[in-house]
């Protein structure tokens, strides 16, 4: 139990969908739902939210990766006409408005991609995806709670609250380039 | 005929007044956002020719759509705001990570928090916004100070963006969160004509949702088939991810006559108690915003009533997931649900050796575009929910099932149908609501294993008088939450509806 709350990430997961594009693996979690829980109250809420993505490549599920790549996304929502905006900030930079939120989803999702690098085609891979949320780190952070017990516990707990909001992840394999290559 | 030439021509002139209204003129550009540096010299020069031109929106949206093409990471958009003198405006392009830049701050406000307390250097900084587009940047460096302003003792800031009464404008409002939070209320309060009222008094201390104390106070006829009285009182402490807590609670036994006869009658006898204390810790963790799973256990000190008086203990391990999923916005339906194992063996030193499972599961689905699909007295709401249970070995009385009271199988009376429970049981309801009332259909039985089942059904309504009589806030809510009802079990012969008010939310 103590794993599964300090790992939410491998708690979370989830399944994951890979196909091949030309010589990048791209994928597709349709439950992946990353724009949920405080992360769209805040949205809602007219604020801004920060998304960074990591996507890894590894020989086995929880092995050291072989490939891996970071995406920075930020997602608003437009209080008036109530649809999504999404800024790709790295890499590539891009800006595009007026969506859903399953489409904002889908957008993050359809420019993340990763090069094959190395992978010879019968080797077989795990993908994985993280994501997390970041909120500015604002003065209050470092407020002192005081000396107390109780004090040092709210400090403790929490220190990471208020520096993340959600987390989660997809995890897929084993997969196979000659495999997404005939399915192609 | 006359007279509809004359209509055309008075149209004709109101038309030509309107066309004749000359456009206004932009006073200034603007950028907001970034710098000026950061745009080519071409674009700035283009920028600045709109200056002393009549506003022209098309010819706007293409200098920002040239802004995006060029600083690709953000969102470039448009928007006029007042100028110095009627006719003129100011053209600002907002280049920002949030769309709602685009918008015109038309006012700051603070809400939980004392005006008087924030210094007026802060307060004159947070106005400076108004009239400007939206700068989160600024925005959250001033909620920063306010935040640092109210450190000790006040209240943690938070901040929004709502709409203003003007069009294109809004509000930035900034909301103290206090570190210390009360709360005292009513909970599940209800009336079986059968049964008679049961309720629940709380009253709870938090502190910044780290850790926190609650009490409650209780006279409850459901969902056990004993009346239980007393308290129960929990220290918890934890975060979004994982929460602990430790519970004690005392509470006095009542059972029904027809319990007492149908135990005394009993060949295999039914060991009854007065009176149950429990001390029960567990760890909840959060796995996702909709899964949680729980793990605990149960010391519960029995005073049993017969044969003679003395003291049992039932030690029982626990453990329960619950989930919910709600597509959002965009869907109009839900699903959720839990399943609850507790298991007690003698080898804890249990005099009660047993293993109960429970699965529920509800569906809910409602209007499309409901401002507010999780409440009860939505627009157009169907829920169906049910309710699995088995027990196995020898559960106490309060573990053995129980249907018929203001939350389940409404139209029935559990002390009659079944004064002991049973250690097999099956629910389904399915309950249409709309924001006048709701209208229930339900079946369910309860059994012992190897015994034979008896369906039992009912339908029934109940009338939401807080929305009907459209009684002011919030003592609406509180006339919905009692809501009177009557249940009627379908039978044969000899109906005896049952009036309830409350419950089955």
């Amino acid at each position: 139990m103590l794993a599964l709350a300090l790992c939410p990430a491998v708690a979370t997961a989830q399944s994951v969908n890979v196909r091949l594009d030309a010589e990048q693996l791209r994928i597709t979690a349709p439950q992946l739902g990353f724009l949920s829980g405080e992360a769209l109250q805040r949205l809602r809420n007219g604020i801004a939210v920060s998304f960074s993505f990591n996507i890894r490549i590894s020989k086995d599920r929880y092995g050291k990766p072989i490939t891996e790549a970071t995406y920075r996304f930020i997602v608003s929502y437009d209080i008036f006409e109530e649809k999504f905006a999404v800024n790709r900030l790295s890499p590539n930079p891009r800006s595009v408005t007026h969506l859903s939120g399953e489409a904002a989803e889908m957008w993050c999702l359809d420019s993340i991609a990763l090069s094959i690098g190395n992978l010879s085609p019968d080797q077989s891979f795990w993908i994985i995806l993280e994501y997390h949320s970041e909120e500015p780190r604002s003065s209050e952070n470092s407020a002192d709670s005081g000396a107390s017990i109780i004090g040092q516990l709210i400090d403790v707990f929490s220190r990471k609250n208020q520096r993340q909001e959600s987390r989660g992840s997809v995890v897929g394999g084993p997969f196979r380039l000659s495999e997404l290559r005939k399915a192609r | 005929m006359k007279t509809g030439l004359a209509l055309i021509l008075t149209l004709m002139i109101f038309a030509g007044t309107v066309a004749a209204q000359p456009p206004s003129t932009v006073e200034k550009t603007e950028i907001s956002g970034v710098s000026e540096d950061k745009l080519s010299a071409a674009l700035r020069a283009d920028i600045q020719k709109l200056v002393g031109q009549a506003y022209d929106a098309q010819a706007a949206t293409q200098i920002a759509e040239r802004i995006q093409t060029e600083l690709p990471e953000y969102v470039a958009t448009s928007t006029t705001a007042s100028g110095s003198q009627a006719g003129r405006v100011r053209l600002v392009f907002s280049v920002a990570h949030n769309v709602n830049a685009k918008y015109i701050v038309e006012a700051v406000e603070v809400k939980n928090i004392d005006r008087t307390k924030i210094s007026d250097a802060l307060w004159a900084d947070m106005q400076k916004m108004v009239g400007h587009p939206v700068d989160d940047a600024e925005a959250d460096r001033l909620r920063e100070r306010l935040a640092a302003e109210f450190k000790k003792n006040g209240p943690h800031v938070g901040r929004s963006v709502i709409k203003g009464d003007q069009p294109q404008h809004v509000k930035i409002i900034y909301e103290g969160h206090s570190e210390n939070s009360f709360g005292f209320g009513f909970s599940n309060p209800g009336y079986h004509s059968k049964q008679k009222f049961s309720g629940l008094m709380n009253a709870n201390y938090n502190r910044l949702d780290i850790t926190g104390v609650n009490l409650e106070v209780m006279n409850k006829a459901e969902p056990l088939l004993e009346r239980f009285a007393g308290f129960k009182a929990s220290y918890w402490v934890g975060n979004k991810r994982i929460r602990a807590q430790a519970e004690y609670s005392s509470l006095r036994t009542q059972w029904s006559a027809g319990t007492l006869l149908a135990a005394a009658a009993n060949p295999a006898g039914f060991d009854l108690y007065r009176h149950r204390n429990t001390i029960a810790p567990s760890v909840k963790v959060t796995v996702t915003d909709n899964i949680h799973i729980t793990l605990g256990v149960d010391w519960a000190q029995l005073q049993m009533q017969s044969p003679a008086l003395h003291f049992e203990s039932v030690r029982t391990a626990k453990g329960s997931v619950d989930y919910s999923f709600n597509p959002g916005s965009s869907g109009n339906y839900g699903i959720s649900g839990g399943y609850d194992l507790h298991t007690a063996g003698n080898t804890s030193g249990s005099n009660a050796a047993y293993t109960r499972h429970v699965w529920s599961q509800s569906f809910a689905f409602w209007k499309q575009n409901n401002p507010e699909p999780n409440s009860f007295t939505g627009p157009h709401r169907i829920s169906v929910d049910f309710k699995l249970g088995k027990s196995t070995g020898s559960p106490p009385m309060f573990e053995r099932f129980a249907l018929g009271s203001i939350d389940t199988l409404r139209g029935w009376n559990k002390y009659e149908i079944s004064p002991l429970g049973g250690n097999r049981m099956a629910y389904l309801g399915v309950t249409y609501m709309h924001k006048y009332g709701r209208v229930f259909y339900e079946n369910g039985s309860v059994w012992n294993g190897g015994q034979p089942k008896v369906l039992r059904k009912s339908i029934g309504a109940n009338v939401y008088l807080g929305t009907l009589l459209h009684a002011p806030k919030p003592f609406r809510l509180i006339l919905n939450i009692v809501s009177p009802g009557i249940g009627v079990p379908i039978t044969g012969s000899h109906v005896h509806p049952v009036i309830t008010f409350g419950g089955g939310n």
